[in-house]
């Protein structure tokens, strides 16, 4: 027993984080952040360590290292997996006029436990050698029969679209949005496994509309300028674009709040949010930040700001069982 | 007296080594088990609608495949072993590295690689389309089950492979004489002796596919294709419920130890008979015109399939991610991956050396009854492993007050590659036991040399081959394996295929293609060392 406390003790001693360093858990993949934490190093001398994974097994270690956890901040993508790193008390509310001031409350959480940095839309894409912007509305009508054969749609499993579900849950009640998201599958051709092989089904005539985020459609439109896909903003007479957000909160038990405050504040600055949208073509969380000239190019839309992304998370479990429900694979 | 207590304390330190071994690849499980058995309120619902309303949906559509990637991989494995012991087929050496070398690929990167090239936006459709006009798809699905199969047999065949050409190569030869004196000619002798003497080497491999399948959560994603495993990371992973994921993992060891035990059954106490005489007789199925006509096209077809689609796609990709993106940003990962793979490895073969000797001198009911269950881990999906490790170590670092550093989740990462991977360093290990007659460690004894002496002097050298080996396919498993890498891995440590998992994620096929390409090549590094080495013992 003692050679194991030894051993543990050395290993912990030898490894431990220094004063001059914060650990950022974060399920945004490492090309999207590496840069921008250099950039944070570089100006102020704090280290920024990061380990990369899916927002789960983040959230379980967090859980599981409980007060021990060597991790200062926590950053991942969807409200969803924020809301729920906040309901399991994995979180501190951050007081900072700076955040509260630079991050609209729609795109926070309402007790301050965790601020978006990022915005992406989930909205509509479509062919456009084979449609015009005029044939299309909004999410609810893509459930019509005139689409049979014509909607390619991303898995269930994403939780981007359980949020989105749960916004149609949250707008429409459980009855009427589980006959609309049935009205999508009754139309799907293919369901796919992730945002960049729907896009490339609708540039190949397998569909001619579908629903993705707009970095993924971004990126593509980068890669092949030629593609005929253009994105559209449904419900622009009604609720609007559904958003979401990548953002960020302090672990609870971490020792160095103040450092890590430091580093969401400078996060939510003009100096990184630019960087921080622009580098995955997403739009700032900070209002003042006009987006990099590619998203620019994509138009102006109203976004549904009236939905608090607090309420991704709570109605993602009923969003998971109304899409079984209805065979949404 | 001396010798009495000597015995003792020899068995003492024999049993306490025992319970660090059974703590290390048991405590996971049973912290998860306690995880488990306390379903929180919170629960409830989750544990419902996963047991209760996604379990029964998915045992089908997992009973098919689990059904399908056992039939296909066994009759390619059984093709081109029979290819290989019963042609005249030239370079053979070459041909049974070609069949070897698939192994090298991890699943989620030849079905990221299949349905890249053939679903409708991918390579093969839209040059038929583009060329010719045709519509490929109206009669290849490779998102359907059979596409799943499909795909999961071309990796998981040599599995097959190696244990029927075994079978095949030491049989072959035997009772030719009797059954040509009876007046039967190849198809017969093959059907009436061949098949039957060597339908344990045929059934044996289908546990080790069954697991890989069953365990698999990557490759099935990517083709959205939804299996058993998929309770557990809607459990787990949307709808965040450990107690309901480690509840449901369960079953899944279940069916570990019930495929672990068809493998005992089926394989446990066949030898091969080891005759020089027979070895090298030639014994041809077809003559040779027919042959060229019917094996030489199989062998390619299978090659073609399984090694030079997949790597050529991937080269194609890497080639144009690489105009974008430099060699040198996967470097370190790739030193990661293969400091990872050499230290895991060597701990690996380790357990195994220590499985093997309990197995020779202490084949007591305690460590017999005991090793199945050590070996399970490799039907679970490494995620769960990983969090199991993780329970753990968060009550010891809780009890002692310690944190979480680097440090300790490195540590935390060998046991969980040990507990995925013992079966494969076991089993590479197993058939030294059968080998190596008592007989020496009698006269070991005679001379005075202790248990431990008789391990490393006698049995350790006469087994090189067999170290070898494990060494081998536990290097190429750590290479390949993603989930419990991506949870356990100390901070700044990523690996390779970690970056794949970042970029597939994102469905950014053509940057993933680089690191799938270092693992293929690192795997097939350690495929060949294999080959060399059963070339050399031949």
């Amino acid at each position: 027993m003692k050679l194991f406390t030894s051993l543990i003790f050395i290993l912990t001693t030898l490894t431990s984080l220094s004063a001059k360093e914060l650990l950022v858990y974060t399920s945004r993949k490492e090309h999207l952040v590496k840069d921008i934490f250099a950039k944070y190093e570089k100006k102020t001398g704090v280290k920024i360590k990061y380990k990369t994974g899916k927002a789960s097994q983040l959230i379980q270690a967090l859980k599981a290292e409980g007060k021990k956890t060597p991790a200062d901040i926590f950053m991942t993508v969807d409200a969803g997996n924020l809301w729920f790193a906040a309901e399991s008390g994995l979180l501190m509310p951050i007081q900072s006029p700076i955040l509260t001031q630079n991050i609209p409350s729609h795109l926070r959480d309402v007790t301050n436990k965790w601020y978006g940095f990022s915005v992406r839309a989930r909205t509509i894409v479509y062919n456009s050698a084979q449609l015009k912007s005029s044939d299309l509305s909004t999410y609810e009508d893509l459930a019509d029969k005139k689409w049979k054969g014509k909607l390619c749609l991303r898995t269930s499993k994403k939780v981007y679209n359980q949020s989105l579900v749960a916004m149609f849950i949250d707008t429409h009640g459980y009855k009427k949005a589980k006959e609309m998201v049935k009205g999508w599958v009754d139309n799907t051709v293919e369901i796919f496994s992730n945002d960049t092989a729907v896009l490339k089904a609708i540039a190949a005539g397998q569909c001619q509309v579908g629903i993705v985020n707009t970095y993924y459609f971004g990126r593509l439109i980068k890669e092949n300028p030629k593609l005929s896909l253009k994105l559209f903003w449904p419900n622009q007479k009604t609720y609007g674009v559904h958003i979401n957000v990548s953002g960020a909160g302090i672990t609870k038990h971490t020792t160095k709040s103040a450092e890590a405050r430091k580093f969401l504040e400078w996060l939510s600055s003009t100096d990184a949010q630019n960087e921080f949208a622009s580098v995955n073509m997403e739009y700032s969380a900070n209002p003042t930040i006009r987006p990099s000239q590619i998203v620019a190019d994509w138009g102006t839309f109203k976004t549904n700001s009236s939905f608090n992304l607090t309420k991704a998370g709570q109605l993602q479990k009923e969003a998971i069982k109304l899409m079984h429900e209805v065979n949404y694979k | 007296m001396k010798l009495i207590i000597n015995k003792s304390i020899k068995n003492f330190s024999f049993y306490a080594l025992w319970s660090i071994f059974l703590i290390l690849t048991l405590g996971p499980f049973f912290s998860l088990g306690l995880k488990g058995i306390h379903l929180p309120l919170a629960d409830r619902d989750t544990w419902n609608f996963t047991h209760n309303t996604l379990v029964p949906g998915l045992l089908s559509q997992t009973f098919l495949l689990l059904i399908g990637t056992c039939f296909l991989s066994t009759l390619l494995g059984f093709t081109s072993a029979f290819i290989m012991s019963f042609s005249r087929l030239s370079s053979k050496k070459l041909l049974h590295l070609l069949f070897l070398l698939p192994l090298a690929f991890p699943i989620y990167v030849q079905s990221f690689i299949y349905v890249g090239l053939f679903e409708y936006a991918g390579t093969v459709p839209s040059f038929f389309r583009e060329q010719f006009s045709i519509n490929l798809n109206e009669f290849i699905s490779i998102k359907s089950t059979l596409g799943v199969i499909f795909v999961f047999s071309l990796t998981l065949f040599p599995y097959s492979y190696l244990f029927i050409k075994r079978s095949f190569d030491n049989m072959k030869g035997q009772f030719l004489r009797t059954s040509q004196s009876l007046g039967l000619n190849f198809t017969q002798y093959f059907l009436k002796i061949v098949i039957p003497y060597s339908m344990p080497w045929i059934l044996g491999p289908m546990a080790i596919i069954s697991m890989e399948t069953l365990s698999d959560f990557g490759g099935v994603s990517v083709f959205n294709y939804n299996t058993f495993t998929l309770a557990i990371y809607t459990a787990f992973t949307d709808l965040f419920s450990l107690a309901s994921a480690a509840r449901l993992s369960f079953y899944l060891l279940i069916f570990s130890l019930l495929f672990l035990t068809f493998e005992k059954k089926v394989l446990g106490n066949k030898k091969f008979n080891h005759s020089r005489k027979f070895h090298n007789q030639k014994v041809y199925a077809l003559s040779a015109k027919w042959e060229r006509i019917i094996l030489w096209p199989l062998s390619f077809m299978i090659i073609l399939f399984s090694l030079i689609i997949p790597f050529g796609q991937l080269s194609y990709w890497a080639f144009y991610a690489l105009q974008t993106a430099g060699l040198g940003l996967f470097t370190p990962y790739l030193w990661n991956s293969f400091l990872f793979a050499i230290v895991g490895s060597f701990f690996i073969l380790c357990a195994s050396i220590f499985i093997f000797y309990s197995k020779r001198f202490m084949p007591n009911k305690f460590s017999t009854h005991l090793i199945p269950f050590t070996l399970m881990g490799y039907a679970l999906p490494g995620t769960l492993i990983a969090l199991a490790i993780y329970i753990l170590f968060a009550y010891l670092l809780h009890a002692f007050d310690l944190s979480f550093a680097p440090g300790v989740s490195l540590l935390a990462l060998f046991i969980g590659l040990m507990i995925r991977f013992l079966a494969v360093g076991h089993r590479g290990l197993a058939p030294a036991l059968k080998m190596i007659p008592e007989n020496h460690d009698h006269a070991a004894f005679s001379f005075g040399l202790s248990r431990l002496n008789t391990l490393f002097k006698i049995h350790l050298p006469q087994m090189k081959k067999e170290i070898y080996l494990s060494f081998g396919l536990v290097f190429i498993e750590i290479i390949k394996e993603m989930p419990l890498t991506l949870m356990l891995r100390p901070v700044g440590k990523d690996t390779l295929a970690v970056k794949i998992f970042e970029y597939t994620s994102e469905g950014e096929w053509i940057m993933a293609s680089i690191p799938a390409l270092f693992i293929i090549l690192l795997a097939g590094l350690g495929s060949f060392c294999i080959f060399k080495m059963e070339d050399k013992s031949a």
